[in-house]
């Protein structure tokens, strides 16, 4: 019964056998149902814009196809391992549209835009901002008054860090608008023993820009991070943001010019900081609450340091309950384009973990905190897990 | 008809407001389409979140004599929902909740739309079982399972979804809604029109409720991966392990064409090169599996197995257990194209059959990729190649008709799961005869008068 191999194994190029996978695990098809916004809907359509057959408008499949998340959850259950983000990003950077240019200038332009936006945000109710309304409830979510209360107190240090130099990368939310996180990461760091160097004028790792399909400041951002980092005299680069790790990871596969050994080099020297933490010993407050829920980021989850840390602070305080189509809503560009699409999948995101008057939620994604916190119904405090260390 | 009239439309939004309706080509492009990658332009798509609506949705298609499609996960590899004649096609998305699992009752409920995977999840959670377990478990519905009979992995065991079928309620053309069938488990009371809708490919109403037969869950289960270096020891291991007087839940095969495409998908456990594997899985309680698994291993060890693996925690299996369930993607790697049969024939002609199929794949000089589930009699046959090699796409077709007929002659059926859908359609009468076709007809006519059920589709 079997047949000869050899003829049939020249290597071909993958294509969506419309098997039904991405279905199970595509967070936006799960809140919505809308089968048309599946990762297997947007190749079907990327098909037939190319199919004289059919007679598909090009700008109307576009925003169709641009309604995605971006987490790559499809990529990972495709058997052909065709990724639905890609296919977006390729898509938009042969057809710009005016969605990517204003996420350009979003992240782009984040020291202007951010803080700004954060004060607009606090008046959002007496304007109408159209699409960025929803946004800007995720920003006012960032107000400090909103902050979660430290309790759990590092009381000890093991000496780590001794004879390392690093350099912390805050991104674009520890940037503008949450310092604290940049701070307590810098004492955590000082506290191990590193040599901790200034920010040497790091930007956004420039992930998002990449969803929105805008390579070219895309690059351009990359290309300053890695000139940065060089002149700092190429210390290890400490992460706190799940997604700025995946971003920062990916310039590996980018060409910024590398010198002999410095991809591997800088794909060495990210570090994130949960891998860290738990070199330290910490003593757990009156004021802790009774139960925290762990929101596992689509992005940069990694090998699961942020959950293995947490995990090991907090023991049966937390939940790590999860599941294959859950995701905050933040991702991608859908926050812009399709902003009633994203507080969907946020809104079922949170009746998942159903956390209760009290309860905490964590997560170390900046992005997964602006939605989570900005979605969560009174009483419940969502935050970065920096936010509860002193 | 190529769009709807004025008037049905504005029925239709007032039935389905918001976005429950879509009419837009981009947006229904995507449900024109399902696994067997045929395509069809529907004229709307909706999207009911009810048994009301649907009703609703029935009477307004039969006075309007609009074809129907229901919809579930599209993974049906036969067509079976393509709108190929213009209709609206029914997307059960938003009707996917598990109404009820009752462990006293030994009762599931279901919406139609729920994936059978969370069902077997929720029953797991409380000691239960529900015993289908199709390939595409975890992301197939339920409904799509019941509309095709899906069989799957344990079917040798366990039987397929029709042994577990206790009551279904469906919409009729017209809008009558039928509650057929029970929570009972014994239920003799007229016709069994419950299980008629079982494997009927929504040729006769629309599903929108399923009331399961459940298990207690067996205590435990194991797997063994047994990999030989040809097929005729594969083949005499399966054999001796059914003469030993087990009986496994599973036994699938999976040929050398199988283990080096799913080698080119990930990591596998087999050596590069393997020829034949036997995936044998057994359960029970703890005790009394230790024993069968030793009289397993037995049965399997004289047959010389190059690589003998088993699997006893719930990841392992699933490790294992995950090679099989990627096959129907994995052949790709072989061409862009694939046709697939899956016929079964009397458990004794296995053997025989396997054989002679590799015998018209030589002849033919095409590929034929042979797998699945041996021990019930069911194999998947695979023909790869590259549509636009009209030479090649010729022999194929010689292929698949050869492998049919000898089929047939062998006292098989043309789908032992897939069902008939459109694929199989030039088939259907060879193999039921025309006094029994026209039977099928009949019934089909005395529940949908004027075809607007999945029209041109399963006999």
């Amino acid at each position: 019964m079997s047949t000869d191999t050899t003829a049939s194994q020249a290597p071909r190029e993958p294509k969506c056998v419309f098997c039904g996978r991405c279905l199970e695990v595509c967070p936006l098809f799960a809140a919505t149902g809308k089968e048309e916004l599946s990762p297997r809907a947007k190749f079907a359509l990327n098909t037939a814009l190319d199919d004289p057959d059919h007679d598909i408008a090009a700008k109307a499949a576009l925003r169709l196809t641009g309604k995605c998340l971006s987490c790559g959850k499809c990529e990972k259950a495709c058997p052909n391992k065709l990724c639905a983000p890609r296919l977006v990003t390729e898509m938009r950077a042969a057809n710009p549209n005016i969605r990517s240019v204003l996420w350009g200038l979003w992240v782009g332009q984040a020291k202007v835009l951010w803080p700004m936006m954060a004060t607009l945000s606090r008046f959002a109710p007496h304007f109408r901002y159209g699409r960025l309304e929803s946004m800007l409830s995720g920003l006012k979510a960032l107000d400090a008054g909103k902050a979660a209360e430290p309790w759990v107190k590092a009381v000890s240090f093991e000496a780590c860090g001794r004879g390392r130099k690093a350099v912390v990368f805050p991104g674009c939310v520890a940037s503008h608008v949450r310092p604290q996180w940049n701070e307590t990461a810098g004492k955590m760091l000082r506290g191990m023993g590193f040599d901790l160097l200034p920010n040497p004028g790091f930007t956004c790792c420039a992930c998002t820009l990449g969803h929105a399909g805008l390579k070219e400041p895309q690059r351009q951002m990359q290309l300053k991070n890695v000139q940065a980092w060089r002149d700092a005299g190429r210390p290890e680069i400490v992460v706190f943001c799940a997604t700025c790790r995946c971003g920062l990871k990916g310039y590996a596969d980018a060409e910024l010019g590398w010198e002999l050994g410095e991809r591997e080099r800088w794909v060495h020297a990210l570090t994130p900081l949960s891998s860290l933490a738990g070199k330290a010993v910490y003593e757990v407050r009156d004021n802790a609450p009774d139960k925290v829920h762990y929101h596992a980021p689509c992005h940069g989850a990694g090998a699961g340091q942020d959950q293995k840390f947490l995990s090991g602070l907090l023991g049966k305080r937390l939940s790590t309950r999860g599941k294959k189509n859950l995701c905050c809503g933040f991702g991608g560009s859908l926050k812009l384009s399709a902003p009633e699409l994203s507080d969907q999948v946020a809104k079922r995101c949170l009746e998942f973990y159903a956390p209760e008057q009290g309860e905490l939620m964590l997560s170390g994604c900046a992005g997964c905190v602006i939605q989570l916190r900005a979605g969560a119904p009174a009483g419940i405090g969502v935050g970065h897990w920096l936010e509860i260390i002193s | 008809m190529s769009t709807l009239p004025h008037s049905l439309l504005r029925s239709l939004q007032a039935v389905f407001p918001g976005d429950a309706l879509i009419l837009g080509q981009e947006e229904t492009l995507t449900f024109g389409k399902d696994a067997s990658r045929k395509f069809a332009q529907p004229l709307a798509v909706v999207r009911p979140e009810n048994t009301e609506q649907c009703s609703e949705l029935l009477r307004l298609a039969q006075e309007w004599r609009v074809p129907i499609y229901a919809r579930g996960r599209a993974t049906n590899v036969v067509g079976g929902c393509v709108p190929t004649t213009p209709g609206i096609v029914v997307s059960t998305a938003r009707m996917a909740k598990i109404l009820d699992i009752d462990g006293d009752d030994f009762v599931a409920v279901c919406q139609p739309g729920v994936v059978t995977g969370e069902l077997q999840e929720a029953a797991k959670a409380k000691g239960l079982l529900y015993a289908p377990d199709p390939a595409s478990a975890q992301f197939s519905s339920i409904a799509g399972n019941i509309a095709m009979n899906a069989g799957g992995l344990r079917a040798v065991k366990y039987g397929c979804t029709r042994d577990w079928v206790l009551g279904v309620e469906a919409v009729m053309p017209g809008g009558t809604v039928l509650r057929l069938g029970s929570r009972c488990h014994k239920d003799v009371a007229g016709l069994d029109l419950a299980r008629l809708f079982v494997g009927s490919e929504g040729t006769l109403g629309l599903i929108t409720e399923a009331t399961l037969k459940l298990l207690p869950l067996p205590e435990s289960q194991a797997t063994l991966l047994a990999v030989f270096p040809n097929d005729d020891q594969a083949l005499a291991a399966m054999r001796d392990v059914f003469r030993a007087g087990i009986l496994p839940t599973a036994m699938e095969f999976m040929s050398g064409d199988v283990l080096w495409a799913l080698g080119r998908l990930g990591s596998v456990p087999w050596p590069e090169g393997s020829k034949a594997a036997l995936l044998i899985s057994i359960d029970g309680s703890r005790e009394a599996l230790k024993h069968d698994l030793e009289r397993v291993r037995r049965a399997v060890e004289p047959n010389a197995p190059s690589l003998l693996e088993q699997a006893s925690t719930p990841e392992e299996e699933d490790a294992l257990w995950s090679h099989r369930r990627q096959v129907n993607q994995a052949v790709f790697v072989y061409g862009p194209d694939k046709s697939s049969d899956d016929i079964a024939v009397p458990r004794g002609r296995v053997g025989e059959t396997v054989k002679r199929i590799s015998e018209i794949a030589r002849n033919l000089n095409v590929k034929i990729i042979t797998y699945g589930h041996l021990g019930d009699g069911n194999i998947h046959v695979n023909y790869v190649f590259d549509a636009s090699d009209q030479d090649e796409s010729r022999r194929i077709k010689d292929a698949k008709a050869q492998v049919l007929e000898l089929t047939l002659s062998l006292g098989g059926t043309i789908t032992g799961e897939h069902g008939v859908g459109l694929s199989k359609m030039g088939w259907i009468a060879r193999k039921v005869g025309p006094d029994a076709l026209a039977a099928m007809h009949a019934v089909k006519a005395a529940l949908d008068p004027l075809g607007i059920m999945n029209p041109g589709k399963g006999y």
